[in-house]
């Protein structure tokens, strides 16, 4: 079980160097959120105080004489000047500000304060969405939380439904189109793999979401249109929006999932073990299934599972945009149009823990699948 | 290394994918270089800095002419096709009689007097032109640009007492639409320019009348224009439509109703405009007795252009793909490049030394390969705001660079066990040396495999981030077009020419780099040949 703790240490340690950059990424944006709402905060407290009956007036004057006494510390003031009202008011705004971002460390330098940031998300605390953003309610949530957590894990259910049933339809296409290729190479379905995988690797995904929800949903009316407000009333009805998303997807990933599982088959065909067990007279059929498959399994489990992951974080988060399908690549947009760090933070770090995960699990299994690779 | 590429392409040109990639590449090289030569740079910049000044020459959103059912090639009536005549009348202009007679008769009541009494005059300004349509579709816009010359002297108090002007079209069928009218004599004020600029537009539905100066009232025109074509949907029978003013389109004072549909009306059109000022001969010199249109500029705009339309803000479609290419060309292989060349060295490295060194390298780039590309790309574009093609090219790079370093790795293990790597070590050859001339030279062909295939990741990856508005806001890519397609709701809009070409561009680009890359594969690195 070496090898095991040897890859979750690795794991650990991947994950926090991970986390630091992206703390580091958003500590600029995060701490002027955190002024910006500091200083919104302070304003309102000294204006509520000012022009509250009975404490405004002292309060007033505390603050005049509190700003001469920082003019005189300065060297500034002159006896009989006269003080501005705004001025005494806007310094003594500016002093609580100050005190306050220095109480919080937010004056600090930005690796002080991106390890703190590191802390927060590899700890999971709370972290409320910095605009209008919250849950709607969906699942156990209750709706109006502004916890971003909360925002995202409301969100997950939606993406796992979209990703999990196209890769098991990927999968379940990729598979027989791959046997058939590798063993007739050059023929009409090989070249199509071939082709389908150029296809789809040069596009975005989104674009090809556009084009069909022009056609399927607009000219011809096979799909409910697509509208930006996502309400679903039933299952069928959830089905129904799900449908053109899983569609688009999974005709985008049998392409290159099937043209990476016929490489893999195509180089164990040609090695010697398949000569030998074809040369000893053992059926086509056997020698597939016992042979080749087996031999095969582990790369083709991983590097499908892998690039469907990949692709899950790379075009995939804009797909559910284009198809206003409120999942997590849509939380992105969400975030990125109400400017809302917490959120946008918190969602990176989210995703970026997933796919490392996701690595780690795939490793893991690679491992298991082929018993050549422990030893070594 | 000439006599290698040679060899390569000679290779390549045996597979059909490289053949068709080769093809693909050198079609896509002309036509970046033709776009540099003839646009660089302020062409390049006006197509996404300038965007608001397309539609004056352009229409919004037309399809490709190959897809367009009835082609409307679109008419130009200019100043100079109009035929001018300026004159000075001791009556009220018999036009106006055909306009609007209730009031021809109480002005002959109210000025009859004053012209009768030889102190008065009316300067009358007449133009009239024409034009023929000989097809029978719709224009998709009537743009009109008219700006009159009012001379100063002429409006200064108490010397014009009246201003007036009309224009009007006469149709085939004997319809007369009233473009503009202004059938209230107003005395004008002391300011000083007089000019008056319409222009229509179908997008929004509605002529959108912009007044200058001495007419700074715009009503008067979109309210004529308005009541005008709604007696004209009247004539043709068209009275469902007008119940919102909305949805009045200009292009109806041009068609026709045929089978219950709106098609364009063939025949001679002629286009008559009038000014007129009551002025006092006694006060006003001749030289100041000008009153006459300025600029005049009527457009029918076609209903298709070109082979790839245009967009809502009237670019036309097929210059942005022309234009998104050299940047296409510049991000692709700047960013892969330099970063498969950075992955290349450090991956040698990390193979070569086999201690404590390497294997820190190794963490390194571990680690950079565990960021997810796009999430972190958003990340980092959001923190800066936006940002410039440079500083995206440079952070792709940051973000790309390892990707080869594990598969270079391991043949840099492998050469550097071999024997003529030992002996090399043995006879004291410095380890520099021994890299770059021994054990480089053999990896760099296969990693510039490897970049070639990343290309198509890095453009379409600009294009993401151009969709979520994270792109370089002078930049004209692909993702720009895009993102704008997306943005203008062209999906639901049916603009369907503004997201398929920028998409079939990407797709295109992106497929040269991935067949020839494909194609290479097998002769940089003989042991994956299949």
């Amino acid at each position: 079980m070496r090898w095991l703790a040897v890859k979750l240490v690795n794991f650990v340690i991947v994950l926090v160097v991970v986390t630091f950059i992206v703390a580091a990424i958003f500590a600029g944006p995060l701490t002027q959120r955190q002024i910006q709402a500091i200083r919104e905060q302070t304003r309102q407290y000294v204006m509520g105080q000012l022009t509250q009956p009975g404490v405004g007036p002292a309060f007033k004057k505390q603050i005049i004489q509190e700003y001469i006494n920082y003019l005189k510390s300065i060297g500034k003031y002159k006896p009989g000047m006269k003080i501005s009202d705004s001025d005494a008011i806007g310094w003594y705004i500016n002093k609580l500000v100050e005190e306050e971002i220095i109480r919080r460390g937010l004056n600090k330098p930005w690796y002080v304060v991106a390890f703190r940031y590191t802390k927060m998300m590899l700890l999971f605390e709370p972290v409320n969405s910095s605009s209008t953003l919250q849950t709607r309610g969906l699942f156990h949530y209750k709706p109006g939380d502004r916890n971003a957590y909360h925002i995202i894990f409301e969100r997950v259910p939606f993406s796992v439904l979209l990703f999990t049933t196209s890769s098991t339809l990927v999968l379940l296409f990729a598979i027989p189109l791959a046997l058939y290729a590798a063993r007739r190479p050059g023929g009409l379905v090989d070249n199509t793999i071939i082709g389908w995988s150029v296809f789809s690797v040069s596009m975005p995904w989104w674009w090809l979401a556009m084009v069909f929800i022009y056609f399927f949903t607009q000219k011809y009316r096979i799909f409910p249109p697509v509208t930006s407000n996502f309400n679903v009333h039933s299952i069928t009805n959830l089905l129904a929006k799900a449908a053109l998303p899983i569609i688009t997807v999974t005709v985008l990933s049998v392409g290159d999932s099937s043209y990476r599982m016929r490489n893999i088959l195509l180089d164990i065909f040609n090695e010697d073990f398949v000569m030998v067990a074809r040369a000893k007279g053992i059926p086509e059929t056997m020698v597939l299934r016992k042979h080749v498959l087996r031999a095969a399994a582990p790369p083709i489990v991983t590097i499908v599972l892998f690039s469907l992951v990949l692709s899950v974080f790379s075009g995939a988060i804009i797909t559910e945009l284009i198809f206003e399908w409120p999942g997590m690549g849509k939380l992105y947009w969400d975030a990125i149009e109400a400017n809302d760090v917490a959120v946008l933070t918190v969602l990176t770090y989210l995703t970026t823990l997933l796919y490392l995960l996701t690595r780690l699990a795939l490793d893991i299994l690679y491992t298991m699948l082929d018993p050549r690779i422990k030893r070594a | 290394m000439l006599e290698g590429l040679k060899e390569t392409t000679r290779i390549m040109l045996r597979t059909w994918s490289g053949k068709i990639g080769i093809i693909l590449l050198v079609i896509e090289v002309i036509l970046a270089l033709y776009a540099v030569a003839a646009y660089y740079p302020a062409g390049m910049r006006h197509y996404e800095a300038g965007k608001a000044t397309w539609g004056y020459y352009y229409p919004y959103t037309v399809p490709p002419c190959w897809a367009a059912s009835d082609k409307f090639p679109g008419v130009d009536l200019k100043k100079a096709d109009l035929q001018s005549k300026t004159m000075e009348l001791q009556k009220i202009p018999d036009e106006l009689r055909e306009i609007d007679p209730d009031t021809y008769k109480a002005l002959q009541e109210q000025l009859g007097p004053l012209l009768q009494s030889g102190y008065f005059s009316i300067v009358y300004s007449y133009y009239e032109g024409e034009f023929t349509i000989k097809s029978s579709g719709l224009p998709s816009d009537v743009r009109l640009l008219l700006t009159i010359h009012v001379p100063f002297d002429l409006q200064q108090q108490g010397k014009v007492v009246l201003l007036s002007g009309w224009m009007f079209i006469e149709r085939p069928d004997g319809l007369v639409p009233v473009i503009f009218y202004q059938g209230q004599i107003v005395a004008t004020s002391n300011q000083s320019s007089g000019e008056v600029l319409i222009y229509g537009n179908t997008v929004q539905g509605k002529l959108m009348a912009e007044t200058l100066g001495n007419y700074r009232n715009s009503l008067w025109i979109s309210n004529t224009f308005g009541s005008s074509l709604k007696q004209l949907y009247k004539a043709l029978g068209l009275t469902a439509n007008i119940s919102s003013s909305s949805k009045l389109n200009p292009s109806v004072l041009f068609a026709t109703v045929k089978n219950g549909k709106l098609v364009g009306l063939t025949g001679t059109y002629k286009v008559k405009i009038g000014l007129y000022a009551l002025v006092n001969k006694t006060v006003v010199s001749q030289a100041t007795k000008e009153l006459y249109v300025d600029k005049f500029e009527l457009k029918l705009m076609p209903n298709c252009y070109g082979f790839f339309g245009t967009d809502n803000y009237g670019r036309p479609i097929g210059l942005g793909l022309l234009l998104g290419l050299p940047y296409a060309f510049l991000l692709g292989f700047t960013v892969t490049f330099v970063s498969t060349f950075i992955g290349a060295i450090y991956g040698t490295l990390a193979g070569y030394w086999k201690d404590l060194k390497g294997e820190a390298l190794m963490r390194v780039a571990d680690i950079m390969l565990s960021l997810p590309f796009l999430p972190i790309l958003i990340a980092i574009s959001y923190a800066f705001g936006t940002i410039t093609l440079k500083s995206l090219a440079l952070i792709m790079i940051a973000l790309s660079w390892a990707g080869p370093v594990i598969v270079v790795r391991s043949m840099a293990l492998q050469i550097s066990e071999q024997p003529y790597i030992e002996a090399a070590k043995a006879v004291g050859v410095p380890t520099k040396k021994i890299i770059f001339k021994h054990i480089f030279p053999q990896i760099y062909p296969y990693t510039m495999a490897i970049a070639v295939l990343s290309i198509p990741g890095i453009i379409v990856a600009e294009a993401s981030l151009a969709l979520l508005g994270f792109g370089d806001p002078s930049a004209p890519t692909w993702g720009k077009m895009l993102q704008n397609a997306y943005a203008s709701k062209a999906v639901t809009a049916g603009w369907w020419w503004m997201y398929i070409f920028p998409g079939l561009a990407l797709v295109v680009f992106s497929a040269t780099f991935l067949l020839i890359g494909r194609a290479l594969e097998p002769i940089v690195a003989p042991k994956l040949q299949r």
